[in-house]
């Protein structure tokens, strides 16, 4: 690291700093001094070729206080900030804030705010001794993305569509993941067979395993002058596989007893059902309130139903048929009553939303009884995809 | 061969339960429980069941059994007994037809695996 040096003619006043030379999105300063003897000075430089929106925290009291300065530095400029003088002058950070007049020490850090990931600042801090014409300085500790990772590995990708993956890195300063996606911009896969890449959107082509990968651009945090000195490429996993597609409705009746029987069908994405064998598809119904079971409205309705309802089947199947039944009995005597179950058709595949369920379509189920004018009364279910059946009168 | 798999409630005891109570109690006990309506509605469904062989029709599977409420897939379903519809069986079909048109489930899938039977709550959507 250099370090400068500048004495005045009698050698009692004088300045010693180091300034780094490596560029990095994120530094964390050591200890300042102010008093009555002290003074420290921090220099913040842009060394990257954008713009950077350099933001400079003064710490104090254990980080309780912080004291924020913002500035927008074109590429080669920098900024000398005097914290006596903060502290003196009493000027306001940009939330308002002053910094105590009895403040002496504390601890600073440096972002570049336009930039977190691959942002390249560089600081430099110099602290004067005015009584014996000393200066002393405190270690700013470069921080950056350390070994990139892939978020999803590995990555399920469905056939005939796509996911989308990220690039992360840890910060070696606060441990916490950083999204790099923005400063790798070149992708591919091991098998174009399999899947292809458009940056960090992974196709699926066809089933099956491979992996794809990332490599960054030159940043200035990597390389010679980098921060932390780390790999450039990321690599992970990719499962493609296919999944249910084009989920419609073929077929419905309503029968006289009031049952309602729709029959539904899918595609697989691949173009081959028995691509689907990995996968289920089924169906997830919702009741009034959580008492499992649910019992129906009693008169006029007599019938428990499991709450929810989930039932499930393999996707290789070509379709299935949806029974949409009235209660088992009628309970006398008879009165007006409604409720409504809402039912949602899903699918699961290892490849899609992380194994998770992939709604596909969602209904409500009205089932009323009401009053005829001569005095019976009728049943009528009505699924909001326009379906429904209806007994009348009820026995 | 695929298989539909659907919630289970507290009242899926398993007939086993209700085996377990007959053999435990006295034979007077036995005599009496046999003889309820509950219990001649079990042995029943019991025999229903238990006649259904592999190689054997939807066809003939649906003369003691009815569909449960809900989804129906070509390759299996749930059926449950016609005079209670709180006991149920799992069922497979072999070489299953699901008519393009229709998308009815075909009368003459063989049977190839039938459960045994299990109390639950029936299904209606």
């Amino acid at each position: 690291m250099a370090v400068a040096a500048s004495y005045d003619e009698t050698g009692r006043y004088g300045a010693q700093t180091p300034f780094s030379d490596q560029l990095a999105p994120h530094w964390e300063g050591g200890m300042w001094e102010v008093d009555s003897t002290h003074n420290s000075l921090v220099a913040v430089g842009n060394g990257s070729n954008k713009p950077a929106r350099a933001e400079l925290t003064i710490l104090y009291n254990h980080g309780t206080g912080q004291y924020k300065i913002e500035r927008t530095l074109a590429p080669d400029e920098q900024i000398m900030v005097d914290f006596g003088e903060l502290i003196r002058q009493q000027i306001p950070d940009k939330l308002g804030r002053t910094l105590p007049l009895d403040l002496v020490s504390g601890a600073y850090r440096i972002r570049d705010l336009a930039d977190t990931a691959a942002g390249g600042v560089y600081e430099g801090k110099v602290i004067v001794d005015k009584t014996y014409g000393h200066a002393a300085y405190g270690c700013g500790v470069c921080c950056g993305p350390t070994v990139p990772f892939m978020e999803w590995d590995p990555l399920g990708v469905p056939v005939a569509s796509f996911s989308n993956q990220s690039v992360e890195a840890h910060d070696s300063c606060s441990g916490q993941n950083q999204d790099m996606t923005s400063v790798f911009p070149t992708w591919w896969t091991d098998n174009t067979a399999i899947a292809t890449a458009n940056l960090n959107q992974i196709n699926g082509v066809s089933p099956g395993t491979t992996t794809h990968n990332a490599t960054s651009a030159n940043i200035p945090w990597m390389g010679i002058r980098g921060c932390p000195q780390e790999q450039k490429t990321a690599g992970a996993g990719t499962n493609v596989c296919a999944v249910p597609t084009n989920f419609r409705r073929t077929n419905w009746t309503g029968a006289a007893d009031g049952t309602l029987t729709i029959t539904y069908a899918w595609d697989s994405s691949s173009g081959k059902q028995s691509d689907l064998s990995s996968c289920t598809i089924g169906e997830y119904v919702t009741y009034p309130g959580t008492a499992n079971p649910y019992t129906w409205p009693r008169p006029p309705f007599g019938q428990q139903t499991p709450n929810p309802t989930s039932v499930s089947g393999s996707g290789a199947n070509a379709g299935f048929t949806d029974t949409q039944s009235p209660p088992g009995q009628w309970i006398t005597p008879y009165i007006t009553a409604s409720f409504t179950a809402n039912q949602t058709y899903q699918y699961v595949c290892p490849c899609a939303n992380g194994g998770n369920q992939v709604r596909m379509a969602s209904y409500t189920v009205t089932r009323s009884v009401t009053k005829n004018s001569d005095g019976t009364y009728e049943y009528t279910i009505t699924k909001s995809s326009g379906e429904s059946a209806t007994r009348d009168p009820l026995p | 061969m695929t298989s539909v798999l659907r919630t289970t409630s507290p009242l899926g005891l398993s007939i086993l339960c209700l085996a377990l109570v007959l053999l435990t109690h006295g034979s007077n006990v036995y005599a009496s429980q046999q003889s309820s309506d509950g219990c001649q509605l079990i042995i029943e469904a019991l025999k229903a069941a238990g006649e259904l062989k592999p190689g054997m029709l939807r066809s003939d599977l649906e003369k003691s059994f009815v569909p449960d409420g809900g989804l129906s897939f070509p390759g299996s379903g749930t059926y449950i007994f016609r005079k209670c519809h709180y006991i149920k069986i799992d069922v497979e079909f072999g070489a299953h037809e699901f008519d393009q048109n229709t998308r009815e489930l075909s009368r003459t899938d063989p049977i190839t695996k039938v459960s045994k039977p299990y109390l639950a709550y029936p299904v209606a959507d």
